[in-house]
């Protein structure tokens, strides 16, 4: 059967996680931006971050809990908000999860972190050309948005790969590591 | 982790797609079909741009005045001092906007779908 032990170390670090994630989206939304549209997106360090450590479900977990939970707390439960935050987040994590199972070797967390930013915007301005804006003078639009997301991602990952570095320093251990070591 | 040069091909292959994807805004482009004229944020009326036609909208400055000819329209003759608007010259493609905002005159061109309206979310 299953270890006790070993699951609820588990969800405690799970919990810490979607703790962490849901802290840095509180703390992105206090900040001023120039568009609605347009987030950091810094709440993706804590996917990035159980990504390393824990492994690819625990990451679409941590993804899942922060955007339930944060859309109950800021009152967007099952609005037009979540269901996109939803379907970007999940598809992100998903993507971030195989390029990062498959191709480690060729990327660190800034190119994982990239490619989550990228399939993030790219599934969100789907959704919402099909669902509310149904003009195609939305995608005029599109170059703007994938640029941001580009300098999000790629900020977001230096601060992952800082963050994994750090840790997997204190541990003395290699990164690839780390995750067998949780375990 | 340090960047590997896995990231830094992919960061160059992002800025080229990046800049690929701006000739993409002009192939989306629609051709109108109407002309929506606002004065004072009122719709005044809704015109062809098939037919060549001269409009004109009163605003609290005065009289604008606006040409359709040959699928386009813009506005010929405006009171306002800096003539900013007859400036903007043709509009002719879906969601293009001509406007005298002294005179608080708004010239719209409606696609298909456009009515006026982007969205509504509620």
């Amino acid at each position: 059967m299953i270890d006790t032990t070993q699951n609820t170390r588990r969800i405690v670090y799970i919990s810490l996680l979607v703790a962490m994630s849901i802290v840095l989206h509180t703390l992105e939304q206090m900040i001023p931006l120039p568009s609605p549209w347009i987030k950091l997106g810094i709440s993706n360090i804590a996917t990035l971050l159980a990504l390393v450590l824990l492994g690819f479900q625990e990451a679409i977990i941590v993804t899942l809990l922060r955007v339930l939970i944060g859309s109950i707390l800021f009152g967007t439960f099952l609005s037009p908000t979540f269901m996109l935050s939803l379907m970007g987040g999940i598809s992100s994590a998903i993507v971030m999860g195989l390029f990062y199972k498959f191709f480690q070797r060729y990327f660190s967390l800034i190119g994982i972190s990239l490619f989550g930013a990228y399939v993030h915007t790219t599934v969100v301005i789907m959704l919402v050309y099909y669902f509310i804006i149904h003009h195609k003078e939305l995608f005029y639009l599109l170059p703007v948005f994938l640029f941001f997301s580009a300098v999000t991602g790629i900020i977001n990952g230096v601060i992952a790969n800082k963050l994994v570095t750090k840790i997997a320093e204190e541990k003395g251990l290699g990164v690839n590591l780390l995750q067998k070591d949780f375990y | 982790m340090t960047i590997t040069k896995g990231d830094k091909i992919l960061i160059a292959i992002v800025l080229v797609v990046n800049l690929l994807s701006v000739p993409f805004i002009f192939a989306v482009q629609e051709e109108g079909v109407d002309v929506l004229v606002e004065a004072d944020n009122k719709l005044t009326g809704k015109y062809s741009l098939k037919k060549n036609q001269l409009i004109s909208a009163v605003g609290p400055l005065g009289i604008s005045e606006i040409e359709i000819k040959d699928g386009q329209a813009r506005i010929v003759q405006s009171p306002c001092l800096r003539k900013v608007c007859i400036k903007m010259g043709w509009i002719k493609h879906s969601g293009e906007i001509a406007a005298c905002v002294p005179n608080k005159v708004v010239v719209r061109v409606a696609g298909e779908n456009l009515n006026g309206m982007d969205a509504v979310v509620g």
